[in-house]
């Protein structure tokens, strides 16, 4: 049986992190690939409501609290056990979500 | 890298005015790890959550051709992927209004990079673990007695909790509870299961030798017991001082029961009773509340019967177990079944809800019975 650990660093707790949610897909111009590039300019209205600015695209998106929180979890190589792989968490939380629709 | 004027501009080619908005913006870049789908999004609950904050480790577990499922110390989760239509970007050091400073502050530009995104994340659920394939693994090799004189004993399998926790789906407090369901013993570091006459030949010796001291069932000592029983040599060395144990009346009346009735597809109820408790120690009463989970009682028939059911001989899945039920016998009451299917309900249900999901109800003689909702085999 295969057996993969989940971990989080040891001390602070793991960093909580934002989740953003986007309605569609992204895709590169050229198809290059994602890694590097400028991805749009995340504003907050006096009213605090997110607005994202992506190329040509205003989206007006909402601050929602996640029902439940969610984890990152990132393949780790492990040390010792070949089967044994480890994966570190980054939480979600305070459960932060901003949901973009569009407007 | 993008400066706040190129952004100031942007928002001018939008239409959107920037007297309307807070100072601080965030210009969100794609990392370097996003392509790299060495990464998962997971659906935590509260408990998993705090666990996790606290640094304690979780286990995910599963054969190739098994589910896998997400083991604590002592909980079980079933994991599901669950697709959404919208992109989940993740992006590690962005703030929220409420964390940001004054509104009144001049424009500024932060810089955040998108760690990862998916379209889709894992779903736990909370399920009873699978625990049948422990009993079947122990029973490969079930442990009769020491190795009589220079003999080894015979080879054959033996699991370690370590082995254990590798071959079954649940986390270690599950396993240990079910252990000690199964009266499993650890003797020489492996977890064994003790051949049922083996077992009842011990508990004879032990209430023979109650019997003969004149201890009470209640305060049997147990270093006593140990010197006495020298060759047998199951017990757990290491609880010397002095230890009392209590000859649990209900498991010897069960144990008792199972003997008598395992040899035979039927018993007449009262000629059961009288030979089970002239069979129990004396001084220990047989009572039918004993029986449940392991006999099954027709006071339909004349005479009325007694015949052995124990719950470990019946399936695991929840659907099969019903079926296997009604086809043992086409209508039940809420107590008779109750001990079959008690192992089934899941974290707040009660067996009456289980009743309403797979069965159906009818009144018979005044009395509510259940049978099934679709045709049995018989």
């Amino acid at each position: 049986m295969v057996q993969i650990v989940i971990s989080s660093k040891a001390g602070e707790g793991p960093a909580e992190w934002l989740l953003v949610e986007l309605q569609g897909e992204i895709v590169s111009r050229q198809n290059t690939g994602l890694a590097g590039n400028l991805m749009g300019d995340l504003h907050y209205t006096k009213e605090s409501v997110p607005v994202l600015v992506v190329g040509h695209h205003i989206r007006y998106g909402k601050q929602v609290k996640l029902e439940k929180p969610f984890a990152v979890l990132m393949k780790h190589s492990g040390l010792s056990q070949d089967e044994e792989e480890n994966m570190e968490t980054n939480q979600e939380n305070p459960n932060i979500l901003h949901r973009f629709r569009p407007h | 890298m993008r400066i706040l004027e190129e952004v100031q501009a942007t928002l001018q080619i939008a239409k959107v005015k920037e007297e309307d908005l807070q100072p601080v913006t965030y210009c969100l870049s794609f990392g370097d790890n996003v392509s790299s789908g060495d990464y998962c999004l997971m659906e935590l609950d509260d408990t998993l959550c705090k666990l996790i904050e606290a640094g304690k480790s979780l286990i995910i577990r599963g054969d190739k051709d098994e589910h896998a499922v997400l083991c604590t110390e002592d909980k079980t989760y079933d994991l599901k992927i669950a697709d959404t239509s919208n992109l989940l970007l993740f992006v590690p050091g962005c703030k929220t209004p409420d964390q940001l400073p004054d509104i009144s502050a001049s424009p500024q530009l932060m810089h955040a990079q998108i760690w990862g995104f998916s379209n889709c994340y894992w779903e736990l659920r909370r399920q009873r673990p699978r625990l049948k394939k422990l009993k079947k693994l122990l029973m490969e090799n079930p442990y009769d007695g020491p190795a009589v004189g220079m003999q080894e004993e015979a080879p054959g399998l033996k699991y370690t909790m370590d082995d254990l926790l590798e071959r079954i789906q649940a986390s270690r407090e599950e396993i240990e509870a079910h252990l000690q369901n199964v009266h499993a013993c650890e003797i020489e570091g492996f977890w064994r299961i003790l051949d049922f006459d083996y077992e009842m030949k011990l508990l004879g010796h032990v209430t023979q030798l109650v019997d003969s001291e004149s201890w009470s069932f209640s305060k049997v000592p147990f270093s006593v017991c140990l010197e006495e029983l020298g060759s047998l040599e199951i017990m757990n060395r290491e609880n010397n001082g002095q230890v009392i144990y209590a000859l649990d009346e209900d498991k010897v009346c069960r144990a008792t029961a199972q003997l008598l009735l395992q040899n035979a597809v039927k018993f007449n109820l009262s000629e059961f009773q009288e030979v089970w408790q002239q069979s129990v120690p004396e001084g220990m009463s047989a009572r039918l509340d004993q029986l449940r989970g392991l006999a099954l009682l027709d006071r339909s028939s004349k005479p009325e019967t007694i015949s052995l059911l124990r719950i470990e001989d019946l399936p695991e899945d929840t659907l099969e177990r019903f079926n296997s039920l009604f086809s043992l016998r086409e209508k039940w009451t809420q107590d008779d079944i109750e001990p079959y299917i008690q192992d089934l309900c899941g974290e707040k249900q009660t067996t009456g809800a289980l009743l309403t999901k797979h069965a159906r109800s009818s009144v018979q003689n005044g009395v509510k019975v259940y049978n099934s909702r679709r045709p049995v085999a018989t």
